[in-house]
């Protein structure tokens, strides 16, 4: 898509400003309270059941553009192909669970400090601008014989022309962006935050979290180039392209299945994880190795020690693979404190043996890729991990729902994570 | 040891207009204050600030409810807090404070959050804490209910232990209870802990908890192994349950002196953030998922001071200035005073009695969406302006709220210097 620029001066001094702007906090943490160059939706869904509103905001007095890409993680298992899956155990024996997590990309602009939202399943056409509500009228979005939503606002780009596609009503998947500069080369003006709202259809019950976003170092030279990989590298002083991943997230749960005292509703927690590292360019699904350990208000442990999936997760903690079914359920006592860590192993990111574990880029086989920066796709540690959890309220037909932001604990090292843009 | 401290507050009605600004888009005119925006924002980027996604040594939850008899909510409402430590090896102490904020109606004594509670009245604000000790184990997650706490013996690890050998089939609670001096097995307990009720139903007020090294000389934690706390809430009003992290502010390593925890850069305690960052669909837009017209959004924001003297009962106060922007580019301007606590039931009452003509009224913002920066200015010496806050998104059906989820605030820059001073 390309998109309507504002006078040349005017983008010029946008970009000195967010030049100056940059100057994200001394650590380098992924976080959800801060803007960021980066910004992660974990969980967007639009499955007829439910959907999602993104808001996105542009939290710097510069007109920024942003390229954004849907990945979409519904999967089916590799032979009986009607059934769909998350994991391999959602299969039949012997078979694999085989996620699209094919990307759709497109591209906004936001003006300074400018608010934008748009519902996930129609998207939303560009505006320039449509007229603003009144006081007294409702104020609302209205359907295009295309089916996508037309809002009173301003939107940056072609007339009439999506300023967002519609994703459908199949999608399960998460949402990137990235601020790029005029040649739709990343820049590191760290200025967007967002939040995500999933609604239930048909009870209009609301869960809302905060986008993850990870800050970019703007130091000409040791930091954010345009090599079209986006290295998740960065400590927050010295060279290094973004912050780096943390080493492991942290979140308490209540059981599985335990009833809450006060509503009497019983209650279940959906974890979302997605990966770290993306290969949009080469269509790949990055391959996660992640550890959880719990701890309950006994101070029990326990914990699943090696855990696959490709691309995202998004499943309820009572259905986490294990021999005997859930181990964070009722009955193993009512709270958890949950950590989830990437496991510190070397995958192959591509190769005739994507997904097995290496110590070399030989171990992958043959047809090992190498990124659009020159970086060799081969034998590279397990990808980081980020995510959301949200919880249910079941009570006599009726569910409430609430979302909430994973802590994070330290950071990765080393080489970190990598996305590969197209 | 559980006490009670109360001081009523001097009436505090601030309902200071707002001056609203509407123009429309100009680019130069846009760049210009831009520049200067920029330039101040960058000034105040520099070194750790407050943080909902990291462990950390001070705890704030600005937002805790309890209704359980409706009186002022649509059902029932109750406030599940959660403290959870991750601290691998050995206790971490914390030392909490609830904030009442609940004021009480002129006209017939009832709690009330603001004037819309008292039919008639002034609802005449209030302050007191209440403290108390929370001893967590290693790795421990904690939840109670605000409405009741938690009483000595209803803690997981409270006992009984056992002797030491060659006494180990003896059950005990205490060294004293062991013969011949081989002492109490107690291990790692919560033993040291009771959570208490919030003072009073209905209620409104903030929680904050700060880590302390535990043992006979307890003191606010900068150790190796400070920053081992953090907490959630879940606001749970029928079967509508909003959950939010709490904020924490991280220790520096520099030890406290006097009891006085200062929130700055160079201080004990990382700071407050310079402006907070509300993203929230206007009041009375029509929610864009459903496109149902009767199906409208509105927002609660809750907002308490950084500062606070526990020390002589006096609240932390400032002047919060909101700066709202609409999807035009627009800027409209208002502020209220935060005195203790501020808790907008709606956001669009926030400058004036009548929510249709409010900058936050999706009507007069002429948007569905908006971005609102919130400043903390003023504060009364020695105690700072800083702020820290909470959101709430809902839905309502012919004002009949169906949905409901709490959010955290965004945040850029630090704040000026802060001060919790402990008794």
């Amino acid at each position: 898509m390309r998109l309507v620029k504002r006078s040349p001066w005017l983008m010029g001094l946008g970009v000195l400003l967010a030049g100056l702007v940059t100057a994200p906090g001394a650590r380098g943490d992924v976080t959800s309270d801060e803007s960021g160059t980066l910004i992660i939706f974990p969980k967007v869904v639009s499955d007829g059941v439910r959907d999602t509103l993104i808001q996105l905001s542009n939290r710097t007095n510069s007109f920024v553009q942003v390229h954004c890409f849907y990945i979409n993680a519904s999967g089916t298992c590799s032979l009986t192909t009607d059934e769909s899956c998350e994991i391999d155990a959602d299969c039949p024996t012997n078979e694999q669970c085989i996620r699209q997590c094919n990307a759709t990309n497109f591209e906004l602009a936001l003006t300074a400090q400018q608010p934008v939202q748009w519902r996930v399943s129609t998207g939303r056409l560009t505006t320039i601008p449509s007229a603003p509500c009144r006081p007294g009228q409702n104020c609302q979005c209205t359907v295009d014989t295309s089916g996508q939503l037309v809002c009173p606002g301003l939107l940056i780009g072609q007339n009439q022309a999506s300023f967002v596609p519609p994703v459908g009503s199949q999608f399960v998947g998460e949402l990137k962006c990235y601020q790029m500069n005029s040649d739709g080369d990343p820049f590191p003006g760290n200025a967007l935050k967002g939040t995500a709202t999933i609604e239930d259809l048909s009870s209009a019950q609301i869960s809302e979290y905060n986008a993850l976003t990870v800050a970019a170092n703007a130091d000409v030279g040791g930091g954010l180039n345009t090599d079209k990989e986006l290295r998740l590298n960065w400590t927050g002083t010295g060279a290094g392209e973004m912050n780096y991943c943390p080493a492991s997230l942290v979140f308490t749960a209540n059981a599985e299945g335990v009833t809450d005292a006060f509503t009497g509703a019983t209650i279940s927690t959906e974890l979302t994880l997605v990966p770290c590292s993306e290969l949009i360019e080469e269509d790949l699904p990055a391959p996660v190795r992640v550890r959880f350990v719990g701890y309950n208000e006994f101070e029990q442990p326990l914990s699943i020690e090696a855990f696959s999936f490709d691309c995202f997760l998004n499943r309820r903690l009572a259905d986490l693979p294990v021999s005997g079914g859930g181990i964070f359920v009722n009955g193993n006592q009512d709270l958890w404190k949950i950590r989830i860590s990437p496991r510190p192993i070397n995958v192959c990111y591509s190769g005739s043996n994507r997904g097995s574990s290496c110590t070399q880029d030989s171990d992958c086989g043959t047809n090992v890729q190498t990124g659009p920066g020159g970086t060799v796709l081969g034998c590279l540690p397990a990808s980081g991990v980020l995510g959301v959890a949200e919880e249910f309220y079941s009570l006599g037909g009726s569910v409430g729902t609430a979302a909430f932001n994973l802590r994070h604990e330290g950071s990765r090292s080393g080489f970190g994570d990598i996305i590969t843009l197209p | 040891m559980v006490t009670i401290r109360t001081r009523s507050q001097r009436a505090r009605l601030s309902s200071e207009r707002s001056t609203a600004m509407k123009k429309m888009w100009q680019a130069a005119a846009r760049m210009g204050v831009g520049a200067g925006v920029a330039l101040v924002a960058m000034a105040g980027i520099a070194n750790a600030r407050s943080t909902t996604n990291r462990p950390a040594s001070i705890v704030v939850w600005p937002k805790i409810v309890v209704d359980t008899s409706a009186r002022w909510l649509v059902a029932p409402t109750d406030t599940r807090v959660m403290l959870s430590s991750t601290n691998a090896s050995g206790i971490k102490q914390a030392h909490c404070f609830y904030i009442n904020a609940t004021g009480h109606c002129s006209n017939d004594g009832a709690g009330c959050r603001d004037a819309t509670d008292c039919g008639g009245g002034e609802c005449v604000p209030s302050w007191n804490e209440t403290d108390f000790d929370v001893v967590l184990t290693q790795e421990q997650p904690l939840a109670w209910y605000a409405s009741g706490g938690l009483a000595r013996g209803r803690f997981p690890l409270e006992g009984p232990f056992r002797c030491n050998a060659p006494f180990v089939n003896l059950q005990c609670f205490s060294d004293a209870q062991c013969p011949n001096n081989v002492g109490c097995n107690t291990g790692q307990s919560n033993l040291g802990s009771a959570i208490p009720p919030v003072p009073e139903d209905p209620f409104i007020g903030a929680l904050v908890c700060i880590q302390f090294t535990g043992g006979s000389q307890s003191v606010p934690d900068q150790t190796a192994t400070q920053d081992k706390l953090y907490g959630d809430a879940t606001i749970l009003t029928g079967l509508n349950p909003a959950r939010y992290n709490a904020v924490g502010l991280e220790a520096t390593g520099n030890p406290v002196s006097n009891g006085e925890l200062v929130l700055a850069d160079g201080g004990n305690y990382a700071s407050c953030p310079g402006v907070l960052i509300l993203s929230h669909m206007f009041d009375g837009a029509v929610d864009p998922i459903t496109n149902v017209p009767v199906i409208q959004y509105s927002s609660d924001l809750t907002l308490v001071p950084c500062s606070n003297d526990f020390s002589t009962q006096t609240p932390g106060r400032s002047v919060a200035q909101f700066l709202v922007f609409n999807e035009f580019e627009q800027r409209f301007s208002t502020s209220r005073t935060v005195d203790c606590l501020f808790h907008a039931t709606q956001l669009s009452r926030i400058d004036t009695r009548n929510p249709a003509r409010s900058i936050f009224s999706a009507g007069v913002a002429g948007t569905l969406g908006g971005q609102t920066r919130i400043r903390g200015v003023g504060g009364v010496s020695p105690l700072g302006s800083g702020l820290l806050g909470v959101a709430q998104a809902n839905l309502d059906f012919f004002g009949l709220r169906i949905g409901s989820a709490a959010y955290d605030l965004h945040q850029q820059g630090n704040g000026r210097s802060d001060l919790m001073i402990l008794p």
